[in-house]
């Protein structure tokens, strides 16, 4: 603020000066004109925000929506051949058997490289994806048509649920007498499935413990614990992994929950 | 020492006044008395903090197109209508030193500088005077605008209270504390 001004025994100005100078028509006019216009009143920013708020969460979730509904396309498979016959030019990383081209074909080419290992191997699949940019093209060069076949992802072959069922000695729920359980024979599954892995959630006389398993038998400790402290009491099987023997693939069998009995009568 | 007798009003001149604002609320056109009623006195309280007369008709007009503007948000609080006309003003009057359209001016008339040496106990001259105008100006503005009020507005503590939002008791301890100060400076 600048410096005070100090004015002595300035002129008074008279009561009837000062109302001569009133103009109450202009002070309502001038009070129309500074209302406040409709788009700056603090309702108005409140209704308009939380409707955009709305409009944006209900783009977004039905945006999403649409995401789930669209069907798992993996991308357009190119033959090989006919991207190599067709774009010399074009950086290729392909070295499997097959070789997909996904993305724009005129400005970028995403080539996805499917190795599939050999069939004796599990089924492990990787693929890797690289951007190639695609140099520019000539006006004398034609885009090659490339044949699009929409892929759906590869579900694996289910067999019927009752086959895969681990059990020990045919029983997968409910009572299952100790000296089952810690039979040598441990998890089985019918059919052509060998159980390789599995965790075991069980009480150890002091806390609750799981235990993650490879193989297909219940160890001897768990099993002197299982039989001193579970019987009676539920104990859970869970991530039940088995292999099949003639492919090799490795499934993932369902849980079991079972209670250790010492006897057939449940004692 | 004489107060302003506009501010000080009975009960039942504040409710009819209460009743003119309900009025005016539904309808700007009934402002026409309380404007006529307060223009002088904001006009006054505008003129003495300005030096320039026409801006200060100016700042007094937006005075009240503010107070016309924002009269639906008035709550009464059993204090004179015009507590709020006053800090609107106050409002307005800074303003316009912020805009740099105004010159923060105080407005003094010798015989109130003489009451004050008086008070001072010092010898009424012309050198005297001086010093008191010169530290009225080093005076910070929350105690010039005390001084401003209390010696030479001549308002009461309660209506200086009812303008700053504080109490009475307040207002009279800080116009004290402003007087001790301006008299510190004034006797160095």
């Amino acid at each position: 603020m600048d410096k005070i001004k100090t004015i002595l025994d300035r002129e008074p100005l008279s009561s009837d000066y000062i109302r001569s100078r009133q103009d109450f028509d202009q002070i309502v006019k001038a009070a129309k004109v500074a209302q406040k216009p409709i788009w700056k009143s603090a309702w108005f920013y409140g209704v308009t925000g939380l409707s955009a708020i709305a409009i944006v969460i209900a783009i977004s979730v039905s945006g999403g929506k649409e995401q789930q509904k669209e069907p798992e396309l993996i991308g357009h498979i190119v033959d090989p051949s006919e991207v190599q016959s067709a774009k010399p030019h074009v950086k290729s990383s392909y070295s499997g058997n097959i070789s997909m081209a996904i993305g724009n074909p005129v400005k970028n080419k995403v080539v996805v490289q499917e190795q599939t290992s050999k069939p004796n191997d599990r089924e492990e699949r990787s693929i890797q994806t690289s951007i190639v940019k695609e140099p520019v093209v000539t006006k004398n060069e034609e885009i090659p048509v490339v044949k699009t076949v929409e892929r759906r992802e590869e579900k694996p072959k289910t067999t019927p649920y009752n086959n895969y069922m681990p059990n020990f000695g045919g029983v997968y729920e409910g009572n299952v007498l100790v000296d089952l359980l810690c039979s040598g024979k441990g998890i089985q599954s019918n059919g052509k499935l060998t159980v390789t892995s599995f965790t075991i959630s069980y009480f150890d006389g002091k806390q609750d413990v799981t235990a993650r398993v490879r193989g297909n038998k219940i160890p001897y400790d768990v099993c002197e614990d299982v039989g001193r402290y579970n019987v009676g009491t539920e104990i859970f099987i869970t991530n039940i992994y088995a292999e099949d023997r003639f492919s090799g693939a490795t499934s993932h069998l369902p849980s079991m929950l079972i209670t250790p009995v010492l006897s057939e009568n449940g004692l | 020492m004489a107060v302003n007798p506009m501010y000080h009003q009975t009960n039942d001149r504040l409710q009819e006044e209460l009743a003119l604002i309900g009025q005016a609320k539904q309808d700007p056109e009934r402002f026409g008395p309380l404007y006529a009623r307060y223009h002088e006195q904001i006009f006054r309280y505008v003129y003495q903090r300005i030096d320039d007369k026409e801006l200060a008709f100016d700042v007094t007009s937006q005075v009240f197109i503010k107070a016309l503007t924002n009269l639906h948000k008035y709550e009464y609080r059993g204090v004179p209508f015009s507590s709020w006309l006053y800090r609107i003003a106050r409002s307005e009057v800074y303003q316009a030193y912020r805009d740099r359209k105004a010159r923060r001016t105080v407005n003094v008339e010798n015989m109130q500088l003489f009451e004050m040496i008086e008070e001072f106990e010092e010898e009424d001259n012309t050198h005297n005077k001086r010093k008191l105008l010169n530290c009225l100006t080093l005076l910070k503005d929350a105690d010039l605008q005390m001084i401003e009020m209390r010696y030479f507005e001549r308002r009461s503590y309660r209506e200086i209270g009812e303008i700053l939002e504080i109490s009475e008791n307040n207002a009279k301890v800080r116009s004290f504390r402003a007087l001790n100060r301006l008299k510190k400076l004034f006797m160095k």
